[in-house]
C-alpha cells in the first residue's frame, strides 16, 4: 500500500507552532525591510556626500549602519534562517514545497546576501579610509544587491499565496511559478513601506545629532522618505489586494476580524501624524519617540499584517497544492504532483499516514481517545490550538455542542467531503471521524467523550458476547 | 520505519537538479561554513584568555580577536545559510523529521544564537580599549556567556545532524511506548566524540588564521617583531595542538 509522507507533528500548547513563525517573520520583515531601505538610503546619501562635498552625510552612513549591524544584521540575518527553522518545524512540507521548487532562486538571493553582508561591514568601515568616489560606488553595489535580495524573496513569497501564472499547474516552470501580478504588486507595495520602516529606524539614529542644522536636513529627509512611501504603500496596497485570488478574498471578507482594516488605516495615519510632526520640528525628533514609533509600526502594522497574510492562504500554505495540514490537496501535472486525497479517501489517515503508533492504527474503544488526538495533531494542529490559548483554539469552533454525534456528523459532511469554506479537505473515515469527534468534545466536556466511548465499549462486549455462540458452535462442529 | 516510508517522505516535486550537484554544493559551502564556525569559536575562546591578563601583547590580541569573532560569528551564519539549503534539497526526510522531533530545540537555537551574538557585542561596546592594559576589562560574563551559548548552538546542530542517521528511532522518539509526544522539547541522540571533533578543529583553523593575522601585520609593518614572534608562536602551538 502506498504511504502519504506526513512528518511527525510539532505541537506547541502555548502559543501554537503558527505564532511562532509569525513571530519570528514579524521580526524579520522589520529588520530586513530596514536593512533593505537603508542600503538604498545609504547609496543615495553617499551620492549626495560626494557630489555636494558633504561628509557628514557619511557621518549619519557610518552611524546608521553600525546601528543597523547590531538592530538588523544582526537580528535580521539569524532570524532569516530562523524562518526556515520555525517553518521546517511547523509546516515541513510547505517549506519544502518552496525548497523543492526554487533552490536555485534561493541560491541566487544567497549570492546577493553574501555581497549584501559584505558590504555593509565595507559601507561602514571604509568612511574615510577610501576616496568618497570610492565609498559612494561600494554603497551603490550594496543597495543594488540589497534590494535584489528582496526581489528574489518575494517571487517565492508570492508563490506561497498562489503561483505566478496558472499554467504553471498545468506545464510547471519554475519562472512560470516565481513571476505573476501577485509577485510586483508585493514587491512594489513592500518597497515602499520598507522606506517607512526605513525612515522610522532611521529617525533613532538622526535624533542623536548634535549639529541643529545637520539634525534638521537630515530630519526633514527621513520625513519627506517616510510620508511619500506611506502614501505610496497604500495605495500599492489596493493594487496588491486586487491581485490576490479568490479565496483570499473569501478569507478576508469571512474571517478577517472587523476591527483590521480600521487599525491598519489608524496606524497609517499615526505614522503619517509623526511623520509630520518631525518634518515641522526636527526637535521632536527623540530617541525615545522613533523608538515608540518602531516598536508600533512593528506590533500594530506588520503583526497583523503577517497574520492576515498567514490567514488569506487558507486552505492552503504554500502554491495552492499544499493543505495548511501538509496534505497534497490537487494535481499538479506540470510537476508530476498526484494529490493524496484519493488514497486517503480510500485508506484514511491512520492506515497511510508514517507516523501512527502501530497499537493507533485500529481504532478501539480503548484507544479512541488517542487515535482522536493523533489525529488532531496531524489534520487540526497547524491552524488550531488544541488547549485554551494559542491560535484558534479548535473545541470553540463546533458551535459549543458536547454531542459527539453531533461533532462526528459535522466532520464527515462538511470537512470530509471539503465543503467548508477556507478548510481544507479532510477525508475522514466513519471511525476516524468519531475518534475525532471524541477527541474534540473531551477538550471542552471529558464526562460527555467518556459516556460515548463507554457506551462503544458496552456495544463491543454485546457484540463479542453475540459472537461468541456462533463460534463456540462452529467450533464444536 | 522502512524503506517505503523515507521514500514517501521524499518532496512530491522531486530533486531539481541532479543530486550530485547538491551534494557537492552542500559539502562546499558546509566547509566554508565550518570554517567560519571555528574562526569564532576559536577566535573567541582567545579572548576569553587574553583579555583579563596585564600583558600588552595578549591584550593586543583579544582585542583584534573580539573584532575577529564578532564578524566571523557574521560570516559564520551567512555561509551556513548555503549548505541549509542543500541539506533540504537532497536530505529532506531526514532532516524535516529530525528538526520536528526535537522543535522545541530548533526554535531555542535561533534564540540562543541571537542572545550569543548579542553578548559578544556587549562585551566589544563594553571594552573599547581592550588592547590596553592600563584599562580594566568590564563584562567578562558576557564573553563567557557569548562562548557557552555558541557552544551550546553548535551541540543542538549536532544533535540535529545526528539524529538524521537513526531513522529506525524515529517513530520510538516520536511516540515512546506508542504514546505522541509532539512537544519537540527532547534532544535525542549525540555522540561526544563527533561533537567534539568539530570543536576540537576549531585549534588549528584558528591556528591558520593566526598565521594570515600575523601574516598582515607584517606585510602592512604594523606590528613590532616580538609581537608577531609571540602570534606566530601561538599560531603554532594552536595548529600542532589538536592536529
Amino acid at each position: 500500500m502506498d504511504w502519504v509522507g506526513l512528518y511527525p507533528t510539532w505541537y506547541e500548547p502555548g502559543v501554537g507552532s503558527g505564532w511562532v513563525v509569525g513571530i519570528m517573520a514579524t521580526i524579520h520583515v522589520l529588520a530586513s525591510h530596514t536593512s533593505v531601505g537603508a542600503a538604498i538610503l545609504f547609496a543615495y546619501l553617499a551620492v549626495l556626500a560626494y557630489r555636494r562635498n558633504q561628509p557628514q552625510l557619511l557621518d549619519y552612513i557610518r552611524k546608521y549602519g553600525m546601528f543597523l549591524l547590531v538592530f538588523s544584521y544582526v537580528i535580521g540575518s539569524i532570524t532569516g534562517p530562523g524562518i526556515w527553522f520555525t517553518t521546517t518545524v511547523a509546516s515541513p512540507r510547505g517549506i519544502s514545497a518552496l525548497i523543492h521548487s526554487f533552490v536555485w532562486k534561493w541560491a541566487t538571493e544567497w549570492v546577493f546576501f553574501v555581497i549584501e553582508v559584505v558590504g555593509v561591514y565595507l559601507v561602514i568601515y571604509l568612511v574615510g579610509r577610501v576616496d568618497q568616489r570610492t565609498h559612494m560606488r561600494i554603497a551603490v553595489i550594496f543597495g543594488m544587491a540589497s534590494y535584489t535580495t528582496m526581489l528574489i524573496i518575494l517571487g517565492i513569497l508570492s508563490f506561497m499565496m498562489v503561483p505566478g501564472k496558472e499554467v504553471w499547474f498545468t506545464a510547471g516552470g519554475y519562472l512560470n511559478g516565481f513571476y505573476g501580478s501577485n509577485t510586483f504588486a508585493q514587491l512594489a507595495m513592500r518597497t515602499a513601506f520598507m522606506f517607512t520602516m526605513t525612515a522610522v529606524v532611521g529617525g533613532i539614529v538622526a535624533a542623536r545629532i548634535t549639529d541643529p542644522a545637520f539634525k534638521r536636513e537630515i530630519s526633514r529627509k527621513l520625513a519627506w522618505l517616510g510620508i511619500v512611501s506611506s502614501i505610496t504603500g497604500a495605495a500599492l496596497f489596493q493594487w496588491y489586494i486586487r491581485t490576490l485570488p479568490e479565496t483570499a478574498h473569501l478569507v478576508m471578507d469571512n474571517r478577517l476580524p472587523s476591527y483590521f482594516q480600521p487599525a491598519i488605516i489608524t496606524v497609517l495615519l499615526g505614522i503619517l501624524a509623526y511623520f509630520v510632526m518631525t518634518l515641522i520640528s526636527s526637535r521632536t525628533l527623540v530617541v525615545w519617540g522613533a523608538s515608540v514609533a518602531t516598536v508600533s509600526i512593528l506590533l500594530f502594522g506588520l503583526w497583523p499584517e503577517e497574520v492576515a497574510r498567514e490567514s488569506i492562504r487558507k486552505p492552503w500554505v504554500a502554491g495552492q497544492y499544499i493543505y495548511s495540514n501538509q496534505v497534497v490537496g490537487r494535481d499538479v501535472p506540470g510537476m508530476n504532483i498526484k494529490s493524496e486525497i484519493p488514497l486517503l479517501e480510500t485508506h484514511g489517515f491512520l492506515k497511510t499516514q508514517v507516523f501512527v503508533p502501530n497499537e493507533l492504527r485500529v481504532v478501539t474503544p480503548d484507544n479512541m481517545l488517542k487515535v482522536g488526538e493523533s489525529l488532531a495533531l496531524t489534520t487540526c494542529s497547524n491552524c488550531h490550538s488544541l488547549s485554551d490559548t494559542g491560535m484558534r483554539p479548535l473545541h470553540r469552533y463546533f458551535g459549543g455542542t458536547t454531542n459527539v454525534t453531533e461533532v462526528e456528523n459535522y466532520l464527515r459532511g462538511a470537512l470530509s467531503t471539503g465543503a467548508t469554506l477556507y478548510m481544507p479537505m479532510i477525508p475522514l473515515k466513519p471511525e476516524e471521524a468519531e475518534a475525532l469527534a471524541v477527541f474534540i468534545v473531551n477538550m471542552k466536556q471529558p464526562q460527555a467523550a467518556i459516556a460515548h466511548i463507554q457506551h462503544k465499549a458496552a456495544l463491543a462486549q454485546a457484540d463479542q458476547a453475540a459472537a461468541l455462540p456462533a463460534t463456540l458452535t462452529q467450533e464444536v462442529r | 520505519m522502512n524503506s517505503e516510508m523515507l521514500y514517501a517522505l521524499r518532496d512530491v516535486a522531486g530533486v531539481p537538479s541532479h543530486p550530485i550537484v547538491f551534494l557537492v554544493l552542500g559539502v562546499l559551502t558546509f566547509a566554508l561554513h565550518i570554517a567560519a564556525v571555528q574562526v569564532m569559536l576559536g577566535g573567541t575562546a582567545l579572548v576569553l584568555a587574553n583579555a583579563f591578563s596585564r600583558n600588552p601583547m595578549r591584550r593586543r590580541l583579544a582585542a583584534a580577536m573580539t573584532t575577529t569573532a564578532k564578524i566571523a560569528v557574521s560570516v559564520a551564519v551567512v555561509l551556513g545559510v548555503a549548505p541549509l539549503l542543500f541539506v533540504q534539497v537532497t536530505y529532506d526526510p531526514f532532516w524535516y523529521t529530525s528538526n520536528v522531533l526535537s522543535a522545541w530545540w530548533v526554535v531555542g537555537f535561533i534564540v540562543l544564537l541571537i542572545a550569543g551574538y548579542m553578548a559578544l557585542y556587549f562585551f566589544y561596546s563594553r571594552n573599547h580599549h581592550l588592547d590596553d592594559p592600563q584599562h580594566d576589562t568590564r563584562s567578562g560574563w558576557s564573553l563567557v556567556a557569548a562562548l557557552a551559548l555558541f557552544l551550546v548552538v553548535g551541540f543542538i546542530m549536532h544533535v540535529l545532524t545526528q539524529q538524521m542517521l537513526s531513522p529506525e528511532k524515529w517513530m520510538s522518539w516520536y511516540a515512546p511506548g506508542g504514546v505522541i509526544e509532539p512537544r519537540g522539547r527532547t534532544l535525542h541522540d549525540y555522540n561526544l566524540w563527533r561533537f567534539g571533533f568539530f570543536i576540537a578543529l576549531a585549534a588549528p583553523v584558528t591556528g591558520a588564521w593566526l598565521f594570515a593575522y600575523r601574516r598582515y601585520l607584517s606585510a602592512g609593518q604594523l606590528a613590532e617583531a616580538n609581537y608577531l614572534q609571540w602570534v606566530g608562536a601561538l599560531a603554532a602551538r594552536c595548529s600542532i595542538s589538536a592536529g
